[in-house]
């Protein structure tokens, strides 16, 4: 009994503590430093856009080369491929061992 | 200089009005800061942190509310997403001092100690304070701003934009949760 009297005494001396709380002075320096921090803010800002804009060059130039050498290789490699429809198998191996026609030079 | 005046030099850029606002309200600021963050240093990044963001969005107010309404509920909320970020990083710190090399913990909290709080009652006040950090975010700002800012609950329900029934329910459920948990300690 005695012991829970002492632990309302306590609960109630704990949440008194907040009642004479002291105003605390801030830093008088207080203005200058936000201007300080106000100043670097923006030159990060800066220094950021410069560095995503460096970045989406980058990434313009890299989708670029790829988009061109695509197109590239795929125009050369249509190339062959409607040769290869022109002429058939059989038709390489009689133009190889001059088969195809009455032409025989002995 | 009145709030309108003060504004309307605010808008146009003016760096004395910029000075003459945080010179008014800057014990305003770090004190209602402290209430919640409990550590100077951390309180003043935080008072500048308001300020930036007074200066930032000013252009935004509607003045639909006093200006010193509007500075506390930005210093609120600022606290609030500070206390947050400190959570997160003592969570995180819990993690890497597990991969540690020694298993100490990598990134160490700031120690909390309201330099408003008179000598003999700062042991207590420390207890206090524990308690006070595990109330919900609605509880724990009205509570603070009725305490060390000694709002009325008009106020109180001005910068929580809520009603002023719903201010005494927040005060009345936050004492008895922490009557609770301080029973729970001094019975432990």
């Amino acid at each position: 009994m005695k012991a829970q009297k002492n632990i309302e005494e306590l609960v109630d001396e704990t949440l008194n503590t907040l009642n004479g709380i002291q105003p605390v002075e801030a830093n008088n320096f207080l203005f200058g430093k936000i201007q300080n921090r106000m100043q670097m803010g923006s030159c990060e800002q800066v220094a950021r856009i410069k560095m995503l804009s460096r970045l989406s060059a980058a990434l313009l130039l890299f989708i670029g080369l790829n988009v061109g050498s695509y197109y590239f290789l795929s125009g050369n490699s249509q190339k062959p491929q409607s040769v290869q429809q022109k002429t058939t198998p059989a038709q390489a191996f009689a133009s190889e061992y001059h088969l195809s026609g009455s032409q025989y030079n002995y | 200089m009145t709030d309108e005046q003060l504004l309307h030099d605010l808008l146009i850029g003016n760096e004395k009005a910029f000075r003459l606002l945080v010179d008014t309200y800057k014990n305003m600021v770090f004190n209602t800061v402290l209430g919640f963050i409990q550590n100077r240093d951390d309180a003043e990044d935080v008072t500048q942190n308001v300020f930036i963001r007074v200066f930032e969005t000013v252009s935004g107010f509607k003045q639909q509310s006093k200006l010193s309404t509007w500075i506390y509920r930005i210093s609120v909320n600022e606290s609030l997403d500070f206390i947050r970020s400190r959570n997160r990083k003592k969570r995180w710190a819990v993690i890497t001092s597990l991969f540690g090399s020694n298993n100490e913990l990598l990134h160490q909290a700031g120690h909390n100690d309201h330099p408003g709080i008179i000598t003999e009652n700062k042991e207590k006040a420390a207890i206090l304070f524990e308690a006070i950090n595990k109330l919900p975010d609605k509880q724990k700002t009205a509570f603070l701003l009725q305490k060390t800012q000694d709002c009325s609950q008009q106020k109180i329900a001005e910068i929580m934009q809520i009603n002023e029934g719903a201010v005494e329910s927040l005060l009345t459920r936050a004492k008895a949760n922490l009557k609770k948990s301080l029973i729970n300690y001094y019975t432990e």
